[in-house]
């Protein structure tokens, strides 16, 4: 069984993203996984594959110095190269949508995107109607072409010996479209939420005060990442790759607060499968409420200073009696 | 330029869905139908596209059974010049029905292919990108911004992970819409009474000649991995010590 895995070289945290794609290869039985990342400058990432444990072979490939790749070209290389592999993998991100049905489109197979679970090699599992259900597919022709969600799968560790790194062939340009800019949105340095741990989102009970100055210092407190429901978003509050949902990312932390967000079926379909949901809403009957494992009700401009505030007292207290961390107490 | 916009009608996604007893489907007949959202954001670029005077004729077409054709109608109130439906059985996986639109797209000979980033019912998110590469067309998804430019050429801004890209689209193309596009205009009555003496075309499977089958098996539908009832907290004190319980008070030190 061979699994070749695309990467995308512009995702923040793209390394993350490539050692949970590692490890869905491995869940597909791969016995040789080849990862391609293409682009000016992918030798950089290639190098930084090889450590993955479970890489056998990775291929980076140039494209006339150019550095965010079309994905028409990509798909073409791919689709020529395609007979070697059983399996080929992206994450259910903005590049595997552009990249996996072109893919397949040029093969003439169905592609199965959003992967959440692989039963076996062709029987897959995938969310559907907001998360409502899942659904589960045979999939008969080779190679089986899919995405996965990176949250679902285990990232694969850093070993100790390098795989081989080689320089593929150059991509041919289509001409079909070109990249001719691009204006990065999010904060630096803040982790992927994808995968982040803990994520604090705010939403339209933001608007009132407008500023999302809230959200991002509980954040902060709890050293998690900011997210946005889309209602945060279309008030300008939060820029669009913040937002969590259905149509946004779709999101696995550990620990979920939701500040002022309703609760749309649309947003809730990005924190299904979320550990420990806290809702925070002025508004008891809000559906977020509802499937909050913690549920307050007050506002969150009042709640989340005292929050704060508590969570000083705990580590000042906990510093100064040396109990770990969130310990008895 | 004559511009198609691929049209899903999906059941209302308010309404939660239910995985059947059967585990073979979804209990929706309680929801009504409704065009796909996001190809509602779709037809309203088409719509300012011909108002722009970029595009000469919008046409609307839909791959499904005849219960479609009010959604059908409901895009020429809006302002589509004609309608299209190829009678095909709902569901349809995403191959079969992009080889029926890419036909479409090739009959009409439409340049631009405009559909919805996903239907929000499967949430598969492949039609727009598959008809693209069938046809070896450019693509450019997730479209929040959409000009043309001097040479006739789609200028895209696009919604991805850390930011957004600008893309240059030259035609024949097919671009998919992310929400934040625009706001979709409503029909007005007037408009709705008109569209409902107006034609839509019907296209036969066969006179296409596509081939239906997708070589997917759908085995089974399960319901969502269960959720642990919650509780209501009174205060701040009481949320913390319930987190701190859980292990997911996390420290600073």
């Amino acid at each position: 069984m061979s699994v070749l895995i695309l990467i995308d070289p512009h995702q923040p945290a793209w390394a993350g993203v490539a050692a949970r794609l590692v490890s869905a290869a491995g869940a597909l039985g791969a016995e040789r996984v080849v990862a391609l990342v293409a682009g000016s400058g992918a030798s950089l990432q290639a190098e930084r594959l090889a450590w993955f444990t479970g890489v056998s072979e990775v291929i980076w490939c140039d494209h006339l110095g150019v550095a965010r790749v079309p994905p028409e070209d990509l798909a073409e290389h791919v689709a020529a190269v395609s007979n070697d592999f059983d399996h080929i993998i992206a994450a259910a991100s903005t590049f595997g949508a552009e990249c996996i049905p072109r893919i397949a489109a040029r093969l003439g197979v169905s592609p199965v995107t959003g992967v959440v679970s692989i039963r076996d090699p062709v029987t897959l599992v995938r969310p559907a109607h907001a998360g409502g259900v899942r659904m589960v597919v045979r999939v008969a022709a080779r190679p089986v072409l899919l995405t996965v969600q990176p949250w679902a799968f285990a990232a694969a560790a850093v070993g100790s010996v390098a795989a081989v790194v080689r320089q593929g062939a150059d991509l041919v340009g289509l001409g079909l479209s070109h990249s001719c800019g691009f204006i990065p949105a999010t904060r630096s340095g803040q982790e992927d939420l994808s995968m982040a741990r803990v994520v604090v989102a705010g939403g339209g009970g933001l608007e009132r005060s407008g500023s999302f100055a809230p959200v991002e210092a509980l954040a902060h407190a709890l050293g998690g990442t900011v997210g946005a429901s889309r209602g945060a978003v279309d008030a300008g509050l939060a820029p669009a790759d913040l937002q969590i949902g259905q149509t946004g990312r779709i999101i696995a932390p550990g620990l979920y607060v939701a500040l002022g967000i309703s609760g749309a079926v649309q947003h809730l379909a990005g924190i299904k499968e979320a550990g420990c949901v806290v809702s925070i809403n002025t508004d008891p009957q809000a559906p977020m409420a509802a499937v909050a494992d913690f549920a307050l009700t007050g506002d969150l401009h009042a709640v989340v200073p005292e929050w704060i505030g508590e969570m000083a007292v705990v580590s000042s207290a906990s510093l100064a009696s040396g109990d770990a961390p969130g310990g008895s107490g | 330029m004559i511009v198609l916009v691929a049209i899903k009608q999906i059941p209302d996604p308010a309404v939660v869905v239910r995985v059947r007893g059967d585990g073979q489907g979804v209990e929706l007949e309680e929801a009504r139908p409704v065009a796909n959202p996001l190809d509602d954001n779709a037809l309203e670029a088409a719509l300012q596209l011909r108002e722009s005077g970029a595009a000469r004729t919008v046409i609307a077409v839909s791959v499904g059974p005849a219960a479609w054709e009010g959604t059908l109608r409901t895009a020429l109130a809006m302002g589509a010049d004609r309608a299209v439906r190829v009678d095909a059985p709902d569901p349809l996986d995403p191959l079969p029905t992009a080889r029926l639109l890419a036909a479409v797209a090739v009959r009409e000979g439409a340049s631009l292919l405009l559909t919805g980033r996903q239907a929000v019912d499967r949430d598969q998110g492949q039609v727009g990108i598959l008809v693209a590469g069938l046809l070896g067309w450019g693509q450019a998804a997730f479209a929040c911004g959409l000009v043309v430019d001097e040479a006739g050429r789609m200028r895209v801004t696009r919604e991805v992970e850390g930011g957004q890209e600008a893309v240059v689209l030259p035609l024949p193309g097919v671009i998919t819409v992310d929400p934040r596009l625009n706001t979709p205009r409503y029909a007005s009555l007037p408009a709705i009474m008109r569209a409902r003496a107006k034609p839509v075309e019907r296209l036969a499977v066969a006179a296409l000649g596509v081939e239906l089958s997708s070589g997917l098996e759908w085995l089974e539908w399960l319901p969502p991995t269960p959720r642990n009832p919650g509780v209501r907290v009174r205060n701040v004190s009481e949320l913390v010590a319930g987190l701190r319980a859980r292990g997911l008070v996390p420290c600073r030190s």
